[in-house]
């Protein structure tokens, strides 16, 4: 018995400092001012938030949306995968629009699930996740005429600096870029003041009028995430209405393993495609999806059949299968519809954080008292047990990486009204033991067995309710099944290992001959 | 000690009849009100719609919003105070917004030249989706004198492929054959990539002794210059709160809330709540009837339908709507009410073995009036929560939390005077075993 509530003693301390600890990244968060979340670094924040208890839109502001691909336009043919590449060219846009945790996935056929947490730019992210995808090919300037450009717009640059005084670095542009295997690369941190520079009215005058610099997508340079920059013809050779098919394989012509897209233009374009690639033997053509740079492979020869093989010798074959996705999204845009928006502005997910906690400690402040009196000391037990309940809820809310509903906070109350149940029962059980005449310690022994099989018939069937309703609920009931589920279960430990532990303890160390019930 | 009852010796089963009478009545009414409402009040999760939720930073009657807005154009745009003079909830049909390009290119200039030798027409036209949804051209087509359907017209060829949002096109007409001093019409539209046909642009051609005749530019649409910019981005909460904008600019409102279910999903959601809540009752029945009876299983039920339909009853007379967050209400009380009967039924299968030689109907009555303090302070406690969450818990969760307390009321009496009751009945009509 002694042995037996020590474990139990240690297990529950264990799991008590365990949550503590938990709940301590969500604590410190919170505390945080926005100013000094945006000034972590990004890997920081990131660690940090995914320890933190994760809000749901309706709590923390954002947009939900369910889009449907519509295929009514689309021959049988073109059907296929409409679904997949609608979906590759909202990923594709999201990660340029730097929302943090977004959710993109797919539902059923033919239906995209979007969620986009803190979004409070309801009409810009519609726009991104709605325009029709534009593909486009454009040739790239030459590396010596990027380079000097580059320079061109440094000394500009640093000339400017220089009269306001503010200038520290005296290379403000170039020392944020390298140039490595004929790529020039911006580190993740330095893309944001980088593309700030380009994007000014004073130095795009600068840039000839005929040239674009664009992004590409980040890639992982010697350990480190960069960005490529690329200078571009501003008017697209041809667009993704010139592309036949694109197919993902293995096998080009000086290397059997290396992956690589098949890309065939339309009989229509193969004239102005031979065009083309014959103009520009041994420069890179761009393959730009909405404004983001995919790939841009080296032109080799003249194509004049229109069939043109894109070897990517270091890619995987992930790789080379997206590019021929986005290459076909190109070709086939398939629109996208909105048929379900939910949008929460950021200042009514703040007000039902406040009320939600608010009715929280108004309604347990009311249910402590309540067992205190009613039950005296054995009450205080049942408080803590509920203060426990509370702790391992929202601990296990983070550990999980559950998300937190403003139904789930509504979940977190009733289980508070409804965690003192199993200790009601197990009290009421203990006083009809101690009416009847029993000592103390058989009168604990009996109430906690006899409770015991109806708390665990009780808490199964609302389980089974949470259970159901996780399953076929949308996002925010999903959350208030979440806090259910894990209520009763907490619940559950705290009212039968828990209350017990401290009854037992009092029995046999402590030797007491009443209780306060 | 203190004690909410002391040793309680209630006759719940001599009750039956009246309870049984108070929740058929209770039943009763909240099917006429049902009736007298029309049905269900669903909410836009079933019916599909948009609900819009704004903050005015000042206080303002409703009328005069509504005022506004029919003066705009929104009739049928339902407003309602929420909590505050400065929350208000609007409802307006739903608006699946195409947030592609919707609308088709224009043509943005057109010539028409006499070919001297052949007689012939040649029809140049430029073609633009640029300001349209900057989608690329994929067909443009020539009507002659009367315009045909979308599609089927005669092809024009692209100077290069179509490849660009801006194309230009060329065909030759043959007019050898026309008469002079006769008009023609020549109509042109252009599709784009995403299906949709432009405007129609109409020239007049006549030939006349010196030559060819083309009176001024002359557009079948140059009333009403394409407004739109190609992408119906704006949603319709976005619509309404620029327009109050516009009409209230001391008091702009701010766009808290946006909900559009289109009809597609809101069918969908009909069928899974009542899977949700039919699914829930199953589970139970079959949860009961194993760990207790069949009997006790079906009296579970039935407690569980009747609190189902009280409280719908009710939601009905106070108006409410009905939305998914009141359905997962609905089901939450289910969990709980089944959680009282479950007290209930284990005390009676308990007292079964102990007091073997008791009648049936004492041993139920024992066994509820044993549990009945655990009864009350649990529904007290749960209660006192739930009142919290719906005075304090703000406006978007007060249906929800209004639903829960009136199904915890209910729950509570089902469990103590329909279950055991029901079980009861059946016991007495056709027992199960022998007693004495």
């Amino acid at each position: 018995m002694k042995k037996n509530l020590r474990w139990k003693f240690i297990f529950f301390l264990i799991l008590f400092f365990a949550s503590l600890w938990q709940l301590s990244y969500s604590f410190r968060y919170s505390r945080m001012s926005n100013e000094a979340i945006a000034n972590l670094e990004p890997e920081q924040r990131i660690k940090l938030e995914e320890k933190t208890i994760h809000l749901g839109l309706d709590l923390k502001g954002g947009m939900h949306l369910v889009l449907e691909v519509d295929k009514s336009k689309l021959s049988d043919e073109e059907k296929k995968g409409a679904t997949n590449r609608a979906l590759e060219i909202i990923r594709n846009r999201i990660d340029q629009f730097g929302v943090s945790e977004p959710t993109i996935e797919k539902q059923g056929s033919d239906r995209l699930l979007i969620q986009l947490p803190g979004v409070t730019n309801r009409k810009r992210a519609k726009e991104l996740i709605g325009k029709t995808a534009l593909l486009e090919f454009r040739i790239l300037e030459k590396e010596e005429t990027v380079r000097n450009i580059l320079t061109k717009l440094d000394e500009y640059i640093a000339k400017i600096e220089i009269n306001d005084s503010s200038a520290i670095e005296s290379n403000p542009l170039l020392s944020n870029i390298e140039f490595i295997n004929g790529d020039f690369l911006v580190l993740s941190n330095f893309q944001k003041p980088v593309d700030d520079y380009l994007k000014r009215e004073d130095i795009k005058k600068s840039i000839p009028l005929d040239r674009i610099f664009l992004w590409g997508k980040a890639k992982e340079v010697e350990g480190r995430k960069m960005f490529p920059l690329y200078l571009l013809h501003s008017e697209p050779a041809l667009t993704g209405a010139a592309i036949l098919s694109a197919d993902a394989g293995i096998g080009t012509s000086n290397n059997p393993m290396g992956a690589k897209v098949d890309l065939t233009m339309t009989r229509k374009a193969r004239a102005k495609w031979a065009a083309i690639t014959g103009a520009n033997v041994g420069r890179r053509i761009a393959i730009v999806l909405d404004d983001i740079v995919q790939s841009a492979p080296v032109v080799r020869e003249r194509i004049p059949s229109g069939r043109s093989e894109i070897s990517m010798p270091n890619s995987p074959m992930e790789e080379s299968k997206d590019l021929a996705l986005i290459l076909r999204a190109g070709a086939l845009p398939a629109p996208v519809k909105i048929i379900e928006e939910r949008s929460v502005g950021p200042s009514l997910g703040a007000d039902s954080i406040r009320n939600g906690i608010t009715s929280i400690i108004i309604g347990g402040t009311i249910i402590i008292l309540f067992m205190l009196v009613y039950y005296g000391l054995s009450g205080m037990i049942a408080d803590f047990a509920l203060f426990l309940n509370l702790l391992f809820i929202l601990a296990a809310l983070s550990a999980f990486r559950f998300t937190l509903s403003l139904p789930g906070l509504a979940g977190i109350v009733l289980t508070v009204g409804a965690a003192v149940d199993a200790n009601v029962l197990i009290f009421e059980r203990i006083r009809e033991e101690l009416r009847s005449g029993k000592t103390v310690g058989s009168a604990i022994d009996t109430g906690y067995d006899k409770a015991f099989v109806t708390i665990l018939d009780a808490n199964l069937t609302t389980f089974i309710t949470a259970i159901i309703l996780y399953f076929f609920g949308t996002g925010p009931i999903k959350g208030f099944a979440v806090t259910l589920g894990i209520g009763i279960i907490a619940n559950f430990f705290t009212a039968i290992v828990v209350t017990r532990m401290i009854f037992d303890f009092a029995v046999s160390q402590l030797k007491i001959k009443r209780i306060s019930i | 000690m203190i004690r909410i009852l002391k040793e309680t010796d209630f006759d719940f089963i001599k009750a039956r009849k009246k309870a049984f009478i108070l929740s058929l009545a209770l039943i009763i009414i909240g099917i006429i009100f049902l009736f007298i409402r029309g049905g269900l009040n669903y909410g836009i999760d079933f019916t599909g719609g948009t609900l819009i939720q704004l903050h005015f930073e000042k206080p303002i009657a409703t009328a005069e919003i509504r005022n506004a807005l029919t003066k705009t154009g929104f009739n049928k745009v339902q407003i309602q105070k929420f909590g505050t003079a400065n929350d208000f909830l609007l409802k307006t049909v739903a608006i699946e917004t195409f947030i592609t390009d919707t609308v088709g290119p224009v043509i943005t200039d057109a010539s028409i030249e006499l070919e001297k030798e052949t007689k012939n027409l040649i029809l140049k036209a430029t073609v633009s989706d640029k300001a349209t949804g900057n989608s690329v051209i994929s067909s443009v087509q020539f009507f002659l004198d009367s315009l045909g359907e979308a599609g089927s017209g005669i092809e024009m060829s692209g100077i290069d492929i179509f490849d660009t949002a801006r194309e230009q096109t060329i065909t030759i007409i043959p007019a050898s054959n026309w008469e002079t001093n006769k008009d023609h019409i020549v109509y042109i539209r252009a599709k784009d990539t995403g299906g949709n046909w432009g405007e129609t642009k109409k020239i007049k051609v006549t030939f006349s002794e010196n030559g060819l005749i083309i009176p001024e530019e002359e557009s079948s649409s140059k009333e009403k210059k394409p407004v739109s910019k190609g992408k119906t981005i704006l949603s319709a909460g976005v619509m309404l709160q620029s327009k109050l904008e516009e009409i209230f600019p001391n008091n702009p409102p701010r766009l808290d809330r946006e909900e559009m279910v289109g009809p597609a999903v809101s069918r969908n959601l009909q069928w899974k709540a009542l899977w949700v809540v039919l699914l829930g009752m199953v589970a139970i029945l079959i949860y009961v009837s194993f760990r207790f009876t069949f009997r006790f299983g079906v009296g579970a039920v039935l407690a569980l339908f009747h609190d189902v339909f009280i409280t719908i009853g009710i939601l009905s007379i106070f108006g409410k709507e009905f939305t998914i967050p009141i359905v997962a209400g609905i089901l939450t009380i289910v969990g709980y009410s089944i959680n009282d009967t479950i007290v209930i039924s284990d005390r009676i299968r308990e007292n079964l073995k102990h007091l073997r030689k008791e009648s049936f109907g004492k041993i139920v009555n024992i066994s509820i009036n044993q549990t009945l303090s655990r009864t009350i302070i649990t529904s007290l406690t749960t209660f006192v929560a739930l009142l919290s969450l719906f005075i304090f818990g703000g406006t978007v969760i007060h249906d929800f939390s209004f639903t829960l307390l009136i199904g915890i009321i209910i729950g509570t009496y089902s469990s103590v005077f329909v279950v055991a009751p029901i079980v009861y009945e059946w016991e007495v009509k056709n027992p199960t075993r022998k007693r004495k």
